[in-house]
């Protein structure tokens, strides 16, 4: 039961939050033009780092706002959280500074 | 192979049991391999015994990181089925399940198999209507299931809430009759001994640290415990598929999340099927020796932690006591999880990888164990002749391309 | 019942204790009375009462009496309670005694003194670790198993629903502190004293640990009143919270902890009953301080299972604490000094003590010498090597021991003693500190696996961190200075097993796993047959997965394995320690998520209405709705049927609340919304309504429902009641994560705002009859078509729009308002023949008219054109969700299973789940073609209809089918999917 520190609203217990899928995975702005491969790529072949992950977390009974979590996926150590849009190589960055 | 029986104990009994040889060998690894299993779980090892005995594959290694079995071979809740809806999947677990049948002969080594059932509950009219489509698809598949009264709900599973007040009021249910359990390290055990007896080397505590890929073809394996040739690479390591294709270089489709299971202390028996709840989203079964063994639904976040959440663990209880509200003063003894390979139709992957010569046995979900003999067999053919066998055709890669899926969440609700 | 007996046992030593004499009390065992008094635990008290036998062993039925004092008790387990209060599986050294209670062993019968299984020991030779897999395979393990589950587990599992309440607590604190022995103690007054706020939790009714029993002075008092002081100290902060009978049973992520707290157990069970049995505990520490002591281990020898051997600490705990002799001849085994303040302190109070076994040549520490000193003989150099005596300990044998080569002098002595003390060294509790991630690490001085780099904000401090000296623990942990007696203490001798040079002892049965049956020469079979890896020996054996989960033999069964297979203890490693660190009552665990709060149905804005009109409420999605209304002793066939005609004829009136409302508002939302459909959006002009499918990336239909643009800004959205919530928060994801460029504000209005909808050829009728500022005609108010507009003051939206295929209105309104508008209407709708119907007459209706339900006619691999919306959805010039996987090969295939209208042939209606066979099969099994997905008696046609989906459907009209069902086979004719009125001249009534 991790404690998550939502960017709006504070730490609270990980029982408030949901997991929602890799970060930083952009959808294809012209999906009609690119292949079938690349179509299930997009959708389907996941980075699933046994490690440090970039994941898309909600604060969905809180304040409903998504955000970033660079997570340790083997320890569940949380290295840092960033607003969604912020990249995820500045909060490494942060992360490397500190 | 030494010879287990009755008449073996007994004679071994009156030499104090000096005479039990090795169950395997810790063999040497060797620098050159025909074929190479990456994974020591029932898979891997299913694997590299059907090649050795099926496909005359007489220098096989199986390469495990840590020590043969311990991973989600010997953390599940042993439930084998064959219960699917779609004919694809149906006949291959169905595979599975014969082969379990005669497992303990084949192997000869008693792994447990316990053939008490499994009962589908079902809770609501929509249950009753959709679980319909399941049982008759079953049938269509030939394979046996039969449709259960609530009282004969009551008389299988004794102590089960039968109030038509209860949230979820039990309406009905499917069972499996040739459902049931199997004892899980039994399982990993047999084929490692089996496998042993056919040459097949087994190297513990050695992990795989990459593979050597020449021209897109795989041409070595290295590993800590030192470099092999190999131009047959078979990877079987639910929850770490991902990590192994990392290094060969391709990504899966592939999720690793915890799956939690439980015990209970010790009961003298209260019932023998594997019961499953898709409304409350739990499954219980009891031991042999005694434990009520329960799980549910996923943690809710990827993780390669191999211990399982409170949250998690407290709505599978809750939802068991919902089920058996007398069972509230029996006390839980031990929680755990594995880390299992979640894909987006819940359907395994067996079949070739980008990289030639590789084969890959993943995405079993929550389900593996009872998958082990067939994944195994399946994915030994594949490797033998560098082309799926009918019965894992549908399960390749390419289905993530062209969509051509097959959707098992809806055979039964929660897939175990 | 239980009867009162009053008398004092002899065991009872005439000293001073925690029990009180002047409060007697009954209880029963095996179905006899015995008395014993207020502060006995269950095991205190059968000691007292001369009950040697408590239990049976899990395989051998061998007769085991009380070892311990405490939560490692690997013996004696009982099951407490009749029905419905039973509580199988309890220690009986942790159950405290109360007026009435009733024990029973477990795992014999009929009784633990007698118990016919008991032959099953002379099996011993055979039933060998792992003997099962070699066996039983003939002819199946099927055929054996009934037998063996007979024979396994121990107590028995209670067959009526437990009558008490659980209570879960959430709680944070500065500083959780495991364990209010000496070092918890301190360590809470320290934290205590800075204004931290202090959580200590103790497993025992009373705090102190070993300060409890042991005869230790601080600043030259007795311990026990020392820990009165600190206690008193402690009670008078108002930070810190002491909580007696709970036990921290796991650790989690981010210091999360969670506590069993047991509030009744104590009492008998009809007491108190208002308050909750247990509680669970869930806390968050911003530290949390391990101080939960260690366990004494056992020694290995021949036969050491014995009712009358016992740990060395638990014997002096039962004399000094209850005031118990556990016996009247105390022999001692020992291989570390701790064991020789049994010997003192047994003799202090009158016991013989007829000598002390040390397996260390030349033992010289204080204790010791103390010992000597009261005349107790010491045998050097001599290990127990043997005991007899079938229903308790008559005596025992030692033999020199040559503990460095290992060799074990042939002669023995015999001693006559009716109880063996044993002290194998101390383990520290590590579990939780395990739990949170930490290392262990094998110490060789202490022999024992202490903690280790630390992963989250923890620390173990005295016997749990390996310190095991009071005056070290005090010094250690408190910055107060004690004054305290610090004996010179010896290290201890590893002594695991016997030499195995003697035969006689070889081939002896030496226990390792009490509870699980184990031997020393289990271990090294599994040795030989090459289960050495530790987790691999642990299955093989089962040693350490009993209900205790090897407290007391685990390092033992480590270090023999590590003799077998020629490693180190450290070398052989541990297995993992997981919660719970003691069994918790699974009632805890669940507390109030059970029964109604399990999964919270949701009621209707009209639930009381609809209940006091005779509706028969289903679970739809997670709302409580009517399936149906009922007159008196109508079928539900007759009242479904009255309720279609009512709507077809007249004019019905459905609580249409669960409805999913979602508003989409802002200058995008058109832009936005065109993402989220199938069909077009942003063409749709103001107050019109369009019906839309949504799709997830993968192209599969995940809901349906009507849009409409309320505004030229705005839009509102319809879903399925079950799948509201979900999309709006699907909305919400890519909104935010996808396209927070768009200027959009989204909300999810769904249970704040009714909807009552009205249905049949009179609704406009009924309408008119209400002063509703709007033109209701068909000209002016077309089907889906929206009107804003207020009523009786209030603003309601109504939405002509129709799921039966009749005229009509869904009238929304924000929720408060929805009863007295349903009120309203049913009374001007009397005459009108108005009638309330429930889901299922919608779905006769919706069926009959070919409209699809998601999740029924559809599932997770539907895709828009599979129901009819082919065209649309790849014509969409846009691009929308999902849209590029319908242009995969699986979805262009041109055999897909389409949705039909199915008329069967006969009279009887297709059951809902029926499989359509492939042509040219007319039995199972077959290869499938497709299934019956909607299936009614139609009142309104007069024969069955059904919807279904079905290969290459549209090219199959007129075909007749082979359909089948388990209960037989049908057959069917593949018809269009509409059955009512395919004109649409109802629609505007």
């Amino acid at each position: 039961m991790m404690t998550i520190k939502c960017p709006y609203c504070g730490e609270r217990s990980e029982a408030e939050y949901n997991f929602g899928g890799p970060a930083h995975l952009e959808r294809p702005s012209h999906a009609a033009e690119v292949s079938d491969k690349e179509w299930g790529n997009y959708l389907f072949m996941l980075d699933n780092v046994k490690g440090i992950s970039p994941e898309r977390w909600c604060h969905s009974h809180g304040c409903g706002r998504w955000f970033n979590i660079l997570r340790n996926t083997e320890t569940h150590e949380i290295l840092s959280i960033y607003k969604m849009g912020e990249g995820v190589k500045a909060a490494r960055g942060d992360k490397d500074g500190a | 192979m030494q010879k287990y029986s009755t008449l073996s104990l007994v004679r071994n009994a009156i030499s104090h049991h000096n005479g039990w040889q090795k169950a395997w060998r810790n063999p040497d690894l060797k620098s050159e391999y025909d074929a190479v299993v990456v994974g020591g779980g029932g898979h891997g090892l299913a694997t590299a015994y059907y090649l050795a005995k099926e496909h005359g594959y007489k220098n096989v290694a199986v390469i495990e990181a840590g020590w043969l079995g311990g991973g989600n071979t010997g953390r599940n809740t042993t439930i084998v089925r064959s219960n699917y809806l779609f004919p694809q999947s149906a006949k291959f677990y169905n595979f599975s399940l014969n082969l379990y049948e005669n497992m303990s002969q084949e192997l000869d080594f008693n792994i447990m198999l316990r053939q008490a059932g499994l009962l589908t509950l079902l809770h609501s009219r929509h249950d009753l209507e959709v679980m319909r489509r399941n049982i008759n698809a079953m049938h269509m598949n030939g394979i046996d299931s039969d449709w259960v009264t609530p009282d004969e709900v009551a008389h299988i599973a004794p102590g089960i809430n039968m109030s038509e007040d209860a949230r979820f009021p039990i309406v009905g249910g499917i069972l499996q009759k040739r459902g049931g359990v199997a004892r899980h390290d039994g399982v990993a055990w047999g084929y490692a001994r089996a496998g042993d007896a056919l040459g097949v080397d087994i190297i513990q505590m050695c992990a795989v640290t990459g593979f050597d890929i020449k021209n897109g073809e795989v041409v070595g394996v290295q590993t800590a415990k030192g470099h092999i040739k190999t131009k047959k690479v078979a990877i079987a390591v639910a929850g770490h598929s991902s990590v192994l294709a990392e290094m060969a270089g391709f990504r899966l489709p592939v999720s690793s999340m915890a799956l939690q299971a439980c015990v209970s202390e010790p009961l003298k028996p209260v019932f023998d099927a594997a019961i499953m709840s898709p409304a409350t989203g739990i499954y219980i079964s009891q031991s042999d020796k005694g434990e009520l063994v329960m799980g549910g639904a996923l943690d809710a976040y990827p993780s390669y932690a191999q211990r399982g959440n409170i949250n998690t663990l407290e709505h599978i209880i809750s939802g068991v006591i919902e089920l058996f509200p007398c069972f509230s003063r029996i006390k839980l003894m031990r929680q755990w999880a594995g880390i299992v390979d979640i894909v987006h139709d819940s359907s395994p992957i067996i079949g070739h990888t980008p990289v030639k010569g590789m084969y890959i046995n993943c995405g079993f979900g929550t389900g593996g164990f009872k998958a082990t003999p067939a994944g195994g067999w399946t994915l030994a053919y594949t490797l033998a002749n560098d082309r799926p066998h009918k019965m894992n055709e549908d399960f390749s890669l390419k289905r993530f391309e062209t969509g051509a899926f097959i959707d098992e969440m809806g055979a039964a609700g929660i897939a175990h | 019942m239980v009867h009162k007996i009053n008398h004092i046992s002899k065991l009872r030593l005439d000293v001073a204790s925690q029990v009180n004499l002047e409060k007697p009390i009954s209880f029963s065992f095996d179905g006899k009375i015995y008395n014993g008094f207020d502060g006995d635990s269950l095991a205190s008290a059968l000691i007292a009462n001369g009950v040697r036998i408590v239990g049976r062993s899990f395989k051998y039925h061998r007769p085991r009496g009380i070892m311990s004092a405490g939560v490692e008790e690997a013996n004696a387990i009982v099951q407490i309670g009749e029905e419905p209060y039973i509580q199988p599986n309890m220690l009986a050294t942790k159950v405290e005694l109360f007026d009435g209670l009733v024990a029973k062993s477990v795992n014999a019968w009929p009784n633990a003194g007698f118990d016919l299984f008991a032959p099953l020991g002379f099996a011993k030779p055979f039933f060998v670790a792992g003997f099962y897999y070699k066996v039983f395979k003939w002819p199946s393990w099927h055929f054996w198993s009934p037998l063996v589950r007979r024979l396994a587990g121990l107590g028995t599992a209670p067959k009526q629903p437990d009558p008490d309440d659980y209570d879960y607590h959430n709680s944070h604190t500065d500083i959780l502190i495991v364990g209010a022995g000496a070092a918890g103690l301190v360590a809470a007054l320290k934290h205590g004293k800075q204004g931290k706020k202090v959580l200590l939790v103790e497993q025992d009714k009373d705090l102190g640990g070993a300060l409890l029993y042991e005869k230790f002075e601080i600043d030259g008092v007795p311990a026990l009143d020392k820990v009165a002081e600190m206690v008193s100290a402690l009670e008078a902060m108002k930070n810190v919270t002491i909580v007696k009978r709970a036990t921290v049973t796991g650790y989690y992520d981010d210091n999360f902890i969670t506590i069993s707290e047991r509030l009744r157990n104590h009492l008998p069970p009809e007491v108190d009953t208002h308050k909750p049995r247990e509680r669970f505990w869930h806390l968050r520490a911003q530290q949390v301080i391990i101080a939960t002591g260690a366990i004494e281990r056992p020694l290995v020898f021949a036969n050491n299972d014995r009712p009358g051997i016992m740990l060395a600490s638990a014997v002096r705990h039962y004399a000094s604490r209850f005031g118990i002799a556990v016996g009247r001849r105390i022999f001692i085994a020992t291989n570390n000094d701790d064991a020789y303040r049994t010997a003192i302190d047994l003799h202090a109070v009158g016991i013989n003590i007829v000598g002390i076994a040390d397996i260390r040549p030349n033992p010289q520490g204080d204790l010791v010498i103390a010992a000597r000193a009261l005349g107790i003989i010491v045998h050097a150099g001599h290990a127990v090597i043997n005991t007899k005596g079938s229903r308790g300990l008559k005596s025992i044998s030692i033999s020199k021991i040559d503990v460095k080569n290992n060799i074990l002098d042939e002669k023995q002595q015999k001693f006559e003693c009716d109880i063996l003390a044993t002290s194998g060294g101390w383990s520290p509790v590590v579990h939780l500190h395990s739990q949170s991630g930490g290392k262990l690490h094998f110490d060789d001085t202490l022999q024992a696996f202490i903690p280790r780099d630390y992963i989250q904000q923890n620390m173990c401090i005295g016997s749990a961190n390996g310190v095991f000296e009071l005056a070290d623990i005090l010094a250690e942990t408190s910055e107060m200075t004690f004054k305290i007696n610090k004996p010179k203490v010896e290290p201890i001798q590893a002594f695991w097993d016997l030499p195995k040079n003697v035969k006689k002892i070889k081939d002896s049965k030496r226990w390792v796993d009490l509870l699980h049956d184990v031997t020393a020469s289990d271990v090294a079979l599994a040795a030989r047959e090459n289960y050495v890896s530790v987790e691999h020996f642990k299955r093989y054996t089962t040693t350490g997965m009993a209900m205790d989960q090897g407290k007391t033999s685990n390092v033992n069964a480590l270090a023999i394995l590590g003799r077998e297979t020629g490693r180190e203890i450290a070398q052989v490693g541990t297995t993992k320690f997981r919660p719970p660190y003691s069994p918790v009552s699974m009632g805890a665990m669940a507390a109030r998520s059970t029964g109604a709060l399990f999964s919270p149905l949701r009621n209707l804005p009209m639930h009381i209405w609809h209940k006091d009109n005779g509706a028969i409420f289903e679970d739809y999605g997670g709302w409580n709705r009517p399936a149906y209304y009922t007159k008196s002793g109508e079928s539900e066939q007759k009242a479904v049927e009255r309720e279609v005609s009512a709507v077809r004829q007249h004019v019905g009136i459905l609580d249409y609340s669960p409805l999913g409302k979602i508003m989409v508002k802002g200058p995008d939302c058109a832009v936005f919304l065109d993402y989220f459909y199938c069909n077009n959006v942003s063409n749709l002009k103001l107050n019109r309504a369009r019906y839309g499918l949504m799709l997830n990336e993968d192209g599969n239909v995940i809901d349906d429902g009507v849009f409409i643009r309320v505004a030229d800004d705005e839009f509102m959205v319809t879903t399925t009641s079950g799948g509201a919530a979900r999309f709006a928060a699907y909305l919400e994801e890519w909104r935010q994560c996808e396209w927070p460029h768009m200027d959009v504000v989204i909300s999810n209005i769904t249970t704040g705002w009714g909807c009552i909808s009205l249905q049949g050829p009179k609704a406009r009728d009924l309408l008119h009859k209400f002063d509703i500022p709007i033109d209701l005609s068909a000209e002016n108010f077309p089907h889906m078509s929206m009107r804003s507009t207020e009523f009786a003051g209030v603003d309601i939206k109504i939405l002509r729009t129709s799921f039966t295929g009749e005229l009509g209105f869904e009238i929304y309104m924000p929720r408060s308002y929805a009863n007295a508008m349903w009120e309203m209407l049913i009374n001007v709708g009397n005459a009108f023949k108005i009638q309330p119907f429930g889901l299922e007459a919608l779905m006769v209706m919706r069926t009959e008219k070919g409209f699809i339900h998601i999740g029924v006619d559809t599932d997770s691999t539907t895709i828009p054109a599979d129901i009819g919306f082919a065209v649309p959805a790849r014509k969409k010039p846009s691009d929308y969700i999902g849209k590029r996987s319908l242009f995969r090969p699986e979805s262009l295939r041109t055999d897909r299973e389409v949705l039909v209208g199915l008329k069967v042939v006969g009279d009887a209606p297709l059951q809902m789940g029926s499989i359509i066979l492939a042509k040219g099969y007319d039995k199972a099994p077959a290869p499938m073609d497709g299934r019956v997905t909607s299936s009614y008696n139609s009142p309104t046609m007069g024969y069955p209809i059904a919807l279904g989906l079905l290969k290459n459907g549209q090219s199959r009209m007129g075909e007749l089918i082979k359909i089948y069902d388990l209960d037989g086979m049908q057959e069917a004719e593949v018809v269009a999917p509409c059955f009512y009125d395919p004109k649409w001249r109802q629609i505007d009534g």
